[in-house]
């Protein structure tokens, strides 16, 4: 899988891009889903200039979906941190992108938010964007221990 | 010219953080093992090597500038310029990573970039909730704020905030001279 006489990789084994889109997959719902439940949280949470520092700290240890939406973003950091370590930089960052469309059909479906015609042209775009990215290779360079030995 | 030296900021920080974090992540072993095992080894290597550190510093760094942005500029100015970091984290890529791109995710990261400049421009219009305030120099403060913001959505929530004031005191009211009695929350 990884070769040392050769920069370019390609094309990826259906095993590992089978791996790197479970992980973008995981990186995307985790990242829509924390931003949805921080954001709900945050509603519920008192005006932080009104109450006493202790009680607001207690208020937020004790928020379920804050808590909740913090778990899910730490995952997402997780998630997008270990892809690194066999995909591309340049692969990643504009596949994870596709939270963006996740989070307006969330909004949309999920909030009742009016979402308005630039916005669905501008998921569109991403998603054009996204599926341009996804067909090339998932690593073009050595990944891993292999590359430089530590 | 500080808005632009808060998005430079924000944008660099968040990309150094990508590339570092890369850098740092792309020097080790893969994940291969999803057991206990496997995870934790992943763990410990995010957690000790000195690249990856400094990648989450740079990201600490990014969080804190866009809290300055948010600042100094509005949401429709902020976060869209945050997409940069799209170009950005590729040209980092491709110059310090030294990773091959082809032509297709060029375009591809374009049109993401692009994409999420017209998605987040254009967020869904809240809905104006009025109710009355309990803090009367605060209700001021927010209906100032919220007038003196070019957002179309803001502007329909201050006016109904002015309309309800009158309403309640049953004559108008300038809301850049008295409190208004009423704090408007705009909601998702």
């Amino acid at each position: 899988m990884r070769s040392n006489s050769s920069e370019m990789k390609q094309p990826s084994p259906p095993q590992h891009t089978a791996k790197t889109l479970l992980f973008i997959a995981i990186a995307v719902v985790g990242n829509s889903f924390g931003n949805l439940l921080l954001a709900l949280g945050m509603d519920r949470m008192p005006d932080f200039a009104a109450v006493a520092l202790h009680r607001y700290l207690l208020g937020l240890v004790e928020n379920a979906a804050l808590l909740s939406g913090a778990a899910l973003t730490a995952v997402y950091t997780l998630a997008q941190v270990s892809l690194f370590s066999w995909a591309d930089l340049s692969y990643v960052v504009p596949c994870i992108a596709s939270s963006y469309v996740l989070s307006t059909l969330l909004g949309e479906f999920v909030l009742g938010e009016r979402v308005q015609m630039v916005r669905w042209l501008g998921v569109a775009l991403i998603c054009f964007g996204v599926s341009l990215v996804a067909t090339t290779p998932v690593a073009t360079k050595v990944h891993g221990a292999e590359a430089q030995p530590r | 010219m500080i808005t632009w030296t808060w998005v430079v900021f924000t944008v660099f920080s968040s990309s150094c953080g990508d590339i570092l974090c890369a850098k740092g992540m792309s020097e080790g072993a893969e994940l291969e093992d999803f057991g206990p095992k496997g995870i934790g080894h992943t763990l410990r290597y995010i957690v000790t090597r000195r690249l990856v550190i400094l990648g989450w510093l740079c990201y600490a760094v990014s969080f804190f500038s866009l809290m300055g942005l948010f600042s100094v500029a509005e949401l429709t100015v902020a976060v869209p310029a945050t997409a940069l970091s799209f170009v950005i984290d590729t040209l980092g890529a491709f110059f310090v990573l030294h990773e091959h791109i082809p032509w297709k995710r060029w375009i591809g990261v374009l049109c993401v970039s692009a994409g999420v400049l017209l998605a987040v421009q254009h967020p869904a219009a809240p809905v104006p909730i009025v109710r009355p305030a309990m803090n009367l120099r605060a209700g001021a403060g927010e209906v100032r704020s919220l007038l003196t913001r070019s957002s179309r959505a803001d502007r329909a929530a201050a006016q109904a905030c002015e309309h309800q004031s009158a309403h309640d005191h049953g004559r108008p009211q300038n809301l850049y001279q008295e409190s208004a009695p009423c704090e408007i929350l705009a909601k998702p």
